[in-house]
């Protein structure tokens, strides 16, 4: 049988299709079926109720206050990795001795894995035996040792620390491929043009980074938002909600509450904020760079 | 103005020294080629000179001042590299105007400066354009706009014409010649092609192993060589070196000498320096544009074609081709061998050059 020529390029990408929407658009159309129904815990069935659970996430004062940690966590997260992922970078990216293997042990925090980085992490915050008092009392920066998970705002912080110092590394070795394809010429090109360190950065490096940093930034923004496993094993949203953010919103609600249906219409509207920032996003990283 | 003065220049990476202590006198409003085979050192020496490299000991001077420690943009040079070096997100008259900028000179007089380097290079059309939107040729122009616009009192060319096609190659050749007689600088100029060095310098260095092999016009590289690397280096095809005998004096410093491979023997070949004293094995070296018409010469040669390059203005004759002896004649591309065909050339000894077994010219 030979197919006619308009259709052969459909017969070479149906197989993808279709496993693509086996993966992705099938769990995701179960979600939303889900979110219209009125189940309590996984495995039973309930009745349809159309909007109303839509209805009673975007009332709830508790899906406001998360969405807005959310939004602080990705933007504080976004801005602390990619300070710390452009120093080491650009340290990275400098010849000195031991530079090679530097470059191959930064990608050790991101390799260890989520439960050891939190027991590292909670020894060393805690206030009996961990160092990071101790520290900071030395320095003088604090007179009594701190709960760091006790109150709200140090918990928050705390974690935007860890998970930064986490996912650093990964944006580090991304931005150092981005930084290894500025042609060492342009710097020798700029000394002689009488560009000093900080001209060479603000008038080369930086912009020629840019597009790469647009990608990170977008990248980033999607990881860091799902992050899940270290908020919930180091505070489990807590104290006092201080770090629920949506993604422990909807574990909270779906397996301690036994409100599943809830639970994914709050899924269900976190994946709309994000397929909304994802379409803006590749929108704006698809235009040439001087248009941005 | 912008004469150049290297005293004791040397330069080693680690325990491997590339450019042994080098003296080098260049004067003002000179072209100077560097040249020689990869990994002579020419472009280290000119990185030296620009300041991207510090040399490991002696001075470097610069228009009368000692640069030595100086940063590259505190020496009054520009430098056009070999991949032009272009800021990609910037536009032409941005490129050309960086330096300015860099140097706080007012928007209005940078403005005005690469008017006029654009002028002079005729790329006055090209200014708000990205790089990646330009030709070869034209990133060049650019990138020598660039250094044009920073008056500089001395011009570095690192391999600038490597990345164009030949016939584009030819065109900027004339053209920085072009530049060079209207800005009256000093340029120093590095290649490994001997053909730009000899068209377009007042003198040439020649360089191997980071050690100056012969500093001198191009017509004197060519016509009188210190040594068998100079003489090889210099010239198109390169000249023909064959084992030869010298076996007994001449009149007036000439020496006797015997090449097997032509089935010469008592050939009268002068010395440069008839008071040298030398018998037994040398090379002598005849360059393929000697072998001239049989009824010239001092003597007859004959040589079996066995490939003949046809270049249309004229030709090459080979015999033993591809072998690492063979010997290159230019013949008259009127009177092309057949293959297998034995020509006839007349050889005169006046234009024979011998060199001892150390490589040194006798």
């Amino acid at each position: 049988m030979k197919l006619p020529r308009t259709l052969l390029p459909y017969a070479f990408i149906g197989p993808a299709i279709l496993f693509l929407a086996a993966l992705l658009v099938w769990p995701l159309v179960q979600a939303v079926v889900l979110s219209l129904q009125d189940v309590r815990s996984v495995g039973t069935t309930g009745k349809w109720v159309g909007l109303d659970n839509y209805r009673e996430v975007l009332t709830d004062g508790t899906f406001w206050s998360s969405t807005w940690l959310s939004l602080v966590w990705v933007v504080t997260n976004a801005v602390l990795q990619t300070v710390l992922a452009l120093l080491a970078a650009l340290a990275l990216n400098q010849n000195f001795p031991g530079v090679r293997i530097a470059r191959t042990w930064i990608v050790l925090t991101w390799i260890i894995p989520t439960v050891v980085v939190v027991m590292i992490w909670r020894w060393l915050f805690s206030t009996s035996g961990g160092i990071v008092n101790p520290l900071l009392i030395q320095a003088g920066i604090i007179d009594r040792p701190v709960g760091f998970f006790a109150r709200p705002n140090t918990a928050f912080a705390t974690l935007v620390f860890i998970n930064s110092w986490r996912w650093f590394p990964f944006i580090t070795l991304m931005m150092l491929a981005g930084l290894t394809r500025i042609p060492g010429d342009l710097y020798e090109a700029a000394r002689i043009d009488g560009a000093g360190p900080w001209k060479r950065f603000s008038r080369i490096t930086w912009p020629l980074l840019a597009p790469t940093l647009g990608v990170l930034l977008v990248i980033g923004t999607l990881l860091s938002f799902n992050v899940f496993d270290i908020i919930w094993l180091m505070t489990s949203g807590g104290p006092a909600g201080g770090t629920r953010t949506l993604p422990v919103l909807i574990y909270e609600t779906a397996f301690k509450s036994y409100r599943m249906s809830e639970a994914a219409a709050v899924a269900v509207l976190a994946t709309l904020f994000l397929m909304g920032f994802a379409v803006v996003a590749t929108r704006w990283l698809a235009r040439p760079p001087e248009a941005r | 103005m912008g004469e150049v003065t290297l005293r004791g220049v040397r330069k080693s990476f680690g325990s491997t020294e590339v450019i042994p202590p080098l003296d080098l006198s260049i004067e003002p409003g000179e072209f100077v080629v560097f040249v020689g085979p990869s990994g002579c050192g020419k472009s280290t020496l000119l990185r030296m000179i620009a300041g991207l490299e510090s040399p490991s000991a002696g001075t470097i001077e610069i228009a009368g001042r000692d640069v030595t420690h100086a940063e590259p943009a505190d020496r009054g040079l520009a430098m056009v590299f070999q991949t032009y070096a272009l800021y990609p997100h910037m536009t032409v008259a941005q490129n050309m105007a960086f330096g300015l900028e860099m140097a706080k000179v007012p928007a209005a007089e940078r403005a005005e400066a690469v008017r006029k380097a654009a002028e002079i290079l005729q790329i006055t059309e090209l200014l708000d354009r990205k790089p990646r939107e330009l030709s070869g040729g034209q990133r060049q122009r650019v990138a020598i706009g660039r250094a044009i616009v920073r008056d500089p009192v001395l011009f570095l060319f690192d391999e600038p014409l490597s990345n164009l096609d030949a016939e584009l190659r030819v065109q900027m050749r004339l053209e920085i010649a072009r530049l060079h007689a209207g800005l009256a600088a000093t340029m120093i100029y590095v290649t490994h092609d001997q053909i730009e060095a000899m068209t377009m310098a007042d003198r040439i260095v020649v360089l191997r192993k980071g050690v100056i092999e012969q500093v001198g016009r191009p017509t004197e590289l060519y016509s009188d060589p210190d040594n068998i690397f100079v003489a090889g280096f210099i010239g198109s095809p390169r000249m023909n070196f064959l084992p030869a005998a010298i076996t007994g004096q001449g009149q007036e410093g000439h020496v006797l000498v015997d090449v097997p491979r032509l089935g010469l023997s008592g050939l009268p070949v002068p010395l440069r320096d008839p008071g040298v004293r030398q018998m037994g094995e040398v090379t002598l070296g005849l360059r393929p544009e000697d072998f001239g018409h049989p009824e010239t010469g001092d003597r007859t040669v004959e040589l079996t074609a066995e490939v003949v390059e046809n270049l249309g203005g004229t030709a090459y004759l080979y015999t033993d081709a591809g072998r690492d002896a063979a010997i290159v004649a230019e013949v008259p591309r009127r009177a092309l061998p057949s293959l297998g065909e034995t020509v006839s050339f007349g050889l005169r000894a006046a234009d024979c050059f011998l060199f001892g077994p150390d490589g040194k010219r006798l």
